[in-house]
């Protein structure tokens, strides 16, 4: 059993004469620890791809299995804890709170968990070394530069330890230097914890060694293409 | 579990957004500080009605007992009647016959007459009365307390005043004897009776009258050698004699009370004359405090069947008695006058001459006024808690009618303001579910920033509102004619008045926060995080 599995999967947004299908009968199957990088134009139905496998959307029709379970079928409080325990969302905006410190920012899933203050502090901190800003802990949001802040937003979507971490266009507000960081750090991420990663981004320049490309046009899977091997190949 | 955390979150926005957090703040603040300060001075209000109401009730029932009371004394008085005496001090002259014909000869005026005034004679325990100036000797040295034969209507006594007593009941039948009242003062004669001084003086006349007797015979002094034996004499030495007639009296005086007394006599008005129609049966009920000196009170009604009856032959004794004597003078008159209206107009140009005079029609008049005075005041208090229950049931619609009006806006203005809040947070709210929040706990951040606004607010207005009423108080107090009620009294709020208060503010928050919160929980992370 795929560790992630779409069957037949459409969305359809709008009614009538607004409507439009996001995506089309989409198939895909991932193992755990694979990369699968996804690729398209703007509104080719990348992002509507994450949202279903975060469980923050669900699918007109088709099943979306993630760790053998049909997330499809949950209610609230089952998807809550599902994103909670399982999906580590990174955006691109960050989305972080300013006004908050970069530890306080990572701990926010942890609040969730139900897990204590020492214990959110603790893994806060660590995650935050994880990434490289162990002298950026109690610094607010608002202070940081742009790739601290996609830092801080990779170290809150892996504080929870996920099985899937999902990236959506992780590198788009960022300079080309930064975004090597970024991207090089998610790849190490992935590497060392072994977790599935599914990177959504419209540079068709940006490769990874070992990934499985996903080219997504008008709401449908039109190619797939394992990259070979090389971290260098991770250019965008 | 994650509540507090939740809470602090809700914290964090309203600290963030302190301007619109004071605002919504200051709304729920006016909104519970308003219904406070209304409900307060409704309370005030209804102090106000309920002491009017309860002084009216008062009032009421006192003119009520009055009323009652006049119903009686205008049946009964005898309001055709005077009494006059000289003047006040005690060295006024008294009354000349030419004086009696000029007061005879006032218009109005029925008759004059003079009232006896007797002496009381004591004989053991029996009480006689005798005339002035008809007493014997002895009687004069030894009882000389001048006194009045008072006429004595029921109501003049009421009945807590007769020691032990019972009213006085007309009594139709003459063979019954007068009931009549004693003054207290007899038996505190009575009780001086028991002084050393007067038990050593009496033991001396009882002793000399003894020892006259025992020298009357042998067989009368053994006989009363075994008698004073038997009371405890050891001999018949005046010391010892004495002594035992001074202990035997003492203790029959000691044994006296206002019970054992006796309680019927026959009160001669003239004795001396030994006329059979002057002697009178009397029967004491009772004794008084307000009868002065030792005065007799006989109720009225006889007084002027004796007047009626007996005028015409007592004034005939009268002047046979004091023939001789054209300088007669008479201490107390009775005038009989045509009514009403005849008695007050004549007691007045009496009391204008200088007499002390004393008429039930006056004493009616004064409490027909009293009357007046206390139906007036029952009905002005009657029309201000008429006036003040229109007040306050006008209060109490306008209370409710504003308070429904004052929540509804200050329910719409949190409603809009949460509302803001929650349109601001959008992405935030995204996250925060992306991350793992569930509804329910985005539902519970922004219905705990309803309650704390509420919270806050209601304590501010309830601030306000002490503070207002601590201000205003005493002038609304003043304002409503009750200076002698303390505002802090009368403009109120209960500790459970404050409560309610508070919970309402903090419920009502609550309530009107509900649909923002739902909003807030409803939000769709996928449309708030679009790029």
């Amino acid at each position: 059993m795929s560790h992630i599995e779409l069957d037949g999967i459409g969305r359809l947004f709008g009614r009538g004469a607004t409507e439009v299908w996001a995506l089309r009968d989409v198939h895909l199957a991932a193992e755990q620890g694979d990369f699968l990088l996804v690729k398209g134009a703007s509104g080719a139905g990348k992002t509507t791809l994450l949202n279903l496998l975060s469980g923050l959307d669900a699918p007109t029709h088709g099943t979306i299995e993630v760790a053998g379970k049909d997330i499809t079928g949950l209610n609230d409080k089952e998807l809550s804890r599902f994103r909670n325990k399982h999906i580590g969302y990174v955006f691109q905006a960050f989305y972080l709170e300013t006004r908050r410190s970069a530890r306080e920012n990572v701990a926010v899933p942890l609040v969730f968990a139900g897990v204590p203050a020492a214990e959110r502090a603790e893994r806060a901190t660590r995650l935050l070394e994880r990434v490289g800003l162990a002298d950026k802990v109690d610094v607010p949001a608002s202070n940081l530069s742009a790739g601290q802040r996609q830092r801080v937003a990779l170290a809150r979507a892996l504080v929870n330890g996920p099985e899937l971490l999902l990236a959506d266009e992780p590198t788009a507000n960022l300079d080309s230097k930064t975004s090597r960081e970024i991207l090089a750090l998610i790849r190490e991420v992935h590497e060392q914890e072994q977790v599935t990663v599914v990177l959504v981004t419209h540079d068709k320049e940006v490769v990874f060694d070992g990934a499985r490309q996903i080219w997504v046009d008008d709401g449908r899977i039109t190619e797939h293409e394992r990259v070979g091997s090389g971290v260098e190949g991770a250019q965008p | 579990m994650i509540f507090h955390h939740l809470l602090r979150m809700s914290l964090e926005n309203l600290a963030a957004r302190f301007g619109r957090t004071l605002f919504l703040v200051l709304g729920v603040a006016v909104g519970t500080g308003t219904l406070a300060f209304l409900i307060a001075t409704y309370n005030g209000m209804d102090s106000l009605v309920q002491t009017n109401l309860d002084a009216y009730r008062s009032v009421f029932a006192e003119r009520t007992a009055l009323a009652d009371k006049q119903d009686e004394l205008i049946g009964s008085l005898p309001v055709n009647l005077i009494t006059i005496r000289p003047a006040s001090s005690p060295d006024a002259e008294n009354f000349s016959e030419d004086q009696l014909k000029e007061l005879r000869e006032l218009e109005g005026v029925e008759r004059v007459d003079p009232v006896a005034i007797l002496f009381p004679v004591i004989t053991g325990i029996k009480v006689n009365f005798a005339m002035a100036g008809v007493f014997s000797p002895d009687t004069q040295q030894e009882f000389k307390l001048p006194t009045t034969v008072y006429g004595v209507h029921p109501s003049f006594i009421p009945e807590e005043e007769l020691i032990p007593g019972e009213r006085f009941e007309h009594i139709e039948n003459e063979s019954k004897p007068v009931p009549v009242v004693l003054p207290a003062e007899f038996l505190g004669f009575i009780n001086n009776m028991n002084s050393p001084e007067m038990l050593d003086r009496f033991s001396e006349v009882v002793y000399a009258e003894i020892k006259k007797a025992m020298n009357r015979s042998e067989r009368v002094k053994r006989r009363m050698g075994k008698s004073l034996a038997r009371f405890g004499a050891s001999s018949l030495t005046a010391p010892v004699v004495k002594k035992v007639i001074r202990d035997m009296v003492g203790k029959f005086l000691s044994n006296i009370t206002e019970e054992n007394l006796p309680r019927n006599f026959t009160l001669r008005l003239f004795p001396g004359l030994d006329t059979e129609t002057m002697a009178v049966p009397i029967q004491v009920v009772g004794y008084s405090r307000k009868l002065p000196g030792m005065g007799l009170g006989v109720p009225l009604p006889y007084l002027e069947r004796w007047n009626r009856e007996f005028q015409e032959e007592t004034a005939g004794i009268l002047t046979k008695l004091l023939a001789g004597d054209p300088e007669v003078t008479y201490s107390e008159l009775h005038i009989q006058t045509g009514g009403f209206k005849e008695t007050v107009a004549i007691a007045e140009i009496l009391r204008e001459r200088g007499f002390k005079v004393e008429s039930a029609a006056e004493e009616a008049e004064r409490l027909e006024a009293e009357l007046q005075s206390l139906s007036g005041e029952a009905e002005r208090l009657k029309a201000e808690a008429g006036r003040m229950r229109d007040l306050s049931d006008t209060l109490s619609r306008g209370t409710l009618v504003f308070s429904v009006l004052l929540f509804l806006l200050a329910g719409t203005v949190i409603g809009n303001g949460l509302s803001l809040s929650v349109l601001e947070q959008q992405r935030r709210i995204g996250i925060l579910r992306a991350v793992g929040a569930r509804r329910v706990d985005i539902l519970t951040i922004f219905l705990f920033e309803a309650a704390l606004i509420g919270a806050l607010g209601a304590l501010v207005g309830l601030g306000l509102a002490h503070a207002a009423l601590w201000l205003f108080g005493s002038q609304l107090s003043a304002g409503l004619a009750a200076g002698d009620m303390p505002a802090a009294d009368l403009f109120h709020i209960s500790f459970a008045t404050n409560a309610a208060i508070f919970a309402l503010g903090v419920g009502f928050s609550f309530v009107a926060g509900i649909v923002p919160a739902m909003k807030a929980a409803w939000i769709r992370p996928i449309e708030v995080l679009k790029h």
